[in-house]
């Protein structure tokens, strides 16, 4: 497989069969804060990951260390090349740069256990997908007010297509 | 000869102490030894007859409680824990010990240790982390050690955000029907009970051992409650209540002692 120092982007959530409290819990917050109209939330995990990884150490990687394989399910394509078109709603909380990404670290660190040893950087970030009667400005409320502490993260919104 | 502990210790490992104090009430000789050192000299394993991983929140749970953890046991100790297994010695993990346990493929390792992930612990129903007291019933299966305690309902506290107990079906059925399902949550007087799951952990499990019986994990933290007066209300409660945890270690100690010292 050819080796690419290009990078792959990774997509974590709950099965669809399988209770996910935190997008629940995250509803909730939404609810409590007074919005109305959100019927679904998903939350999904994503990394990005840099360094001359071939497909199959990205699979490692997710199939090891990224996700849970009875609970959780993943995905992964190349920046650029590819896109997942996610199903609603998007608001996409990062860290601000220069804050430190624990988890961010653990991947780098965790992946020379299981033999990866060509990851040199990676990124993470939280996607929070939301069904509903939304618009631009509640879709903001909810980022600016529930999901993003703005100290420390930013965020991006990409409404449905 | 006396029965000789192996504590493990990470980054991230909290409840090593107590853990040591419980097995040392229990009659054991114990080592607290951290992680690195093991992986150093993998054979320091040999020396020990019970291998115990504490509670904790190891590598900072990033990945998932446990998770890398899980990865050190399964890529830089698994030959030295295939032969500890092999031999028929003990492990048993507590809370973040028994996370790592399962995420490595040893509990319950239906198809062989280290093979695959065969159940997991996922974040609690609730979507929170759970810090209370709890009864556990303890089952009579396959893990030979404790099956002297085989009805016995214990108290201890749980403290962890990811204890939700879940196995696909095929699974759990043989969990179930084999004898694998060591700890329960359950009500005061024994019954099982969904008011009395704090997770929302499938059929109220609260702990599970592999095929041969020697290696068993539980959620709860029995090394917290080796004296009665470590309760916050003990003067206040009443004697069934007060069942402290010391006999599980104990009978862990007395199994190895009369099989492997």
């Amino acid at each position: 497989m050819q080796v690419s120092s290009k990078i792959w982007r990774v997509y974590i959530s709950y099965s669809q069969d399988v209770l996910d409290p935190v997008s629940r819990r995250v509803r909730w917050e939404i609810e409590d804060m007074g919005v109305k109209g959100v019927e679904r939330v998903k939350v999904v995990q994503g990394f990005r990951l840099s360094g001359d990884l071939r497909e199959e150490d990205v699979k490692l990687l997710c199939e090891e260390l990224l996700h849970d394989p009875i609970v959780q399910e993943y995905t992964y394509f190349l920046e650029g090349e590819r896109d997942i078109r996610l199903d609603g709603w998007v608001i996409e909380v990062r860290y601000k740069p220069g804050v430190f990404d624990s988890l961010a670290s653990s991947v780098v660190e965790a992946s020379k256990i299981i033999g990866v040893d060509k990851l040199s950087y990676v990124e993470t970030f939280t996607l929070y997908v939301l069904n509903g009667c939304l618009d631009y400005d509640k879709v903001e409320l909810i980022a600016r007010r529930c999901l993003a502490n703005p100290i420390i993260h930013d965020y991006k919104i990409i409404p449905p297509v | 000869m006396k029965v000789r502990t192996l504590i493990l210790r990470v980054p991230g490992t909290n409840c090593d102490q107590e853990t040591v104090e419980a097995f040392e009430e229990a009659g054991s000789h114990v080592d607290l030894k951290h992680i690195n050192s093991l992986i150093r000299d993998s054979t320091r394993l040999d020396d020990y007859h019970i291998f115990c991983i504490p509670g904790g929140f190891s590598y900072g749970d990033d990945l998932g409680a446990g998770k890398i953890l899980a990865c050190q046991l399964k890529y830089r100790l698994r030959r030295p824990i295939e032969r500890f297994i092999s031999e028929g010695k003990i492990i048993l993990g507590i809370c973040n010990g028994f996370q790592a346990l399962v995420k490595a493929g040893l509990l319950p390792g239906l198809n062989g240790a280290f093979n695959r992930q065969e159940a997991t612990l996922a974040l609690n129903e609730g979507g929170l982390f759970v810090d209370r007291w709890v009864y556990v019933r303890c089952e009579e299966t396959r893990c030979k050690p404790l099956n002297s305690l085989a009805k016995t309902i214990f108290y201890m506290p749980v403290n962890h955000a990811e204890g939700r107990f879940i196995a696909p079906p095929s699974i759990l059925d043989v969990l179930e029907d084999d004898g694998y399902i060591v700890f329960r949550y359950v009500d005061p007087y024994g019954s099982i009970s969904r008011e009395w799951n704090p997770n929302g952990s499938m059929n109220n499990i609260a702990g599970i051992c592999n095929m041969d019986g020697n290696i068993v994990g539980l959620m709860p933290h029995p090394e917290k409650h080796i004296h009665q007066y470590t309760h916050p209300s003990w003067t206040r409660l009443d004697r069934m209540s007060n069942v402290n945890c010391l006999r599980l270690f104990k009978a862990l100690v007395d199994y190895a002692y009369t099989h492997l010292a």
